[in-house]
């Protein structure tokens, strides 16, 4: 299908396989009434993408790969959310942060304490809430980048 | 909402598995004991707070060429984009 967005600031259609599509049963902390959303994942921009709201044009969030950051980032989702999210052994959760982008790029930070989780197969998402304190709301993006260097020797 | 005086010891029950106890008071503060079964979320309520100000936050567009700078950066020093699969945290049972 195509989709509507703003993620640019300007009106885009982008179009997106099936598989793109989400349900987020119980939309996003503050965006609750947004359930449908598509990950847009275009080679181009990779290493982000962008989760679209369905209901407005204008509700994108653009995301990375935390592991990308954070080699070592982990954390346990809750029972409730493992059903929420339908994930049994065979499922591989996908998981993404959602980044805040000022003007000045060096600011970006990525929200590590609240990741989106993905179940692909079923198609359904949800921005969980880790309550540990190990990861913050505002991880900075560059900066974790520079800590990331001998990644790129491996 | 229901509002109860409870002294420190004394609890409340919510439903059949969910009791929340005053520890102790002192000065304006107040610590709760909760036990609740492990599917149900306990949140201090700003952290939601939180979580729904970055998500609108968020919401502010990069431009493409301020986009283009961070994805050189992240995605060239970053060396092969790995599998965001690969290091993916497994549901557990407990």
């Amino acid at each position: 299908m195509d989709v509507q967005t703003t993620r640019f600031g300007v009106p885009e259609t982008v179009p997106v396989e099936d598989e793109a599509l989400l349900v987020f049963p119980h939309g996003l902390p503050g965006f609750e009434s947004h359930v449908h959303f598509a990950l847009l994942e275009e080679p181009a921009y990779l290493p982000f993408c962008w989760l679209q709201s369905l209901h407005d044009p204008d509700v994108a969030f653009i995301m990375l790969d935390p592991f990308l950051l954070r080699p070592d980032y982990d954390f346990e989702l809750s029972p409730a959310d493992v059903a929420l999210l339908q994930l049994d052994e065979h499922t591989v959760p996908r998981v993404f942060c959602i980044l805040v982008v000022p003007g000045d790029v060096r600011q970006m930070t990525a929200n590590l304490k609240a990741p989106v989780v993905l179940n692909p197969r079923r198609r359904l998402g949800k921005q969980v809430i880790l309550t540990d304190d190990r990861y913050p709301l505002r991880h900075p993006v560059l900066a974790a980048q520079d800590a990331l260097q001998p990644l790129g020797a491996r | 909402m229901l509002v109860l005086s409870r002294r420190p010891g004394e609890s409340i029950l919510i439903g059949d598995n969910i009791a929340i106890v005053v520890i102790d008071t002192d000065g304006g503060q107040v610590r709760l004991g909760v036990q609740a079964p492990r599917d149900v979320p306990v949140l201090r309520s700003e952290l939601l707070a939180q979580v729904e100000a970055e998500n609108r936050r968020a919401l502010v567009r990069p431009a493409p060429p301020v986009l283009a700078v961070a994805q050189a950066q992240v995605a060239g020093r970053g060396g092969p984009r790995r599998s965001s699969t690969a290091n993916t945290p497994q549901p557990r049972d407990r």
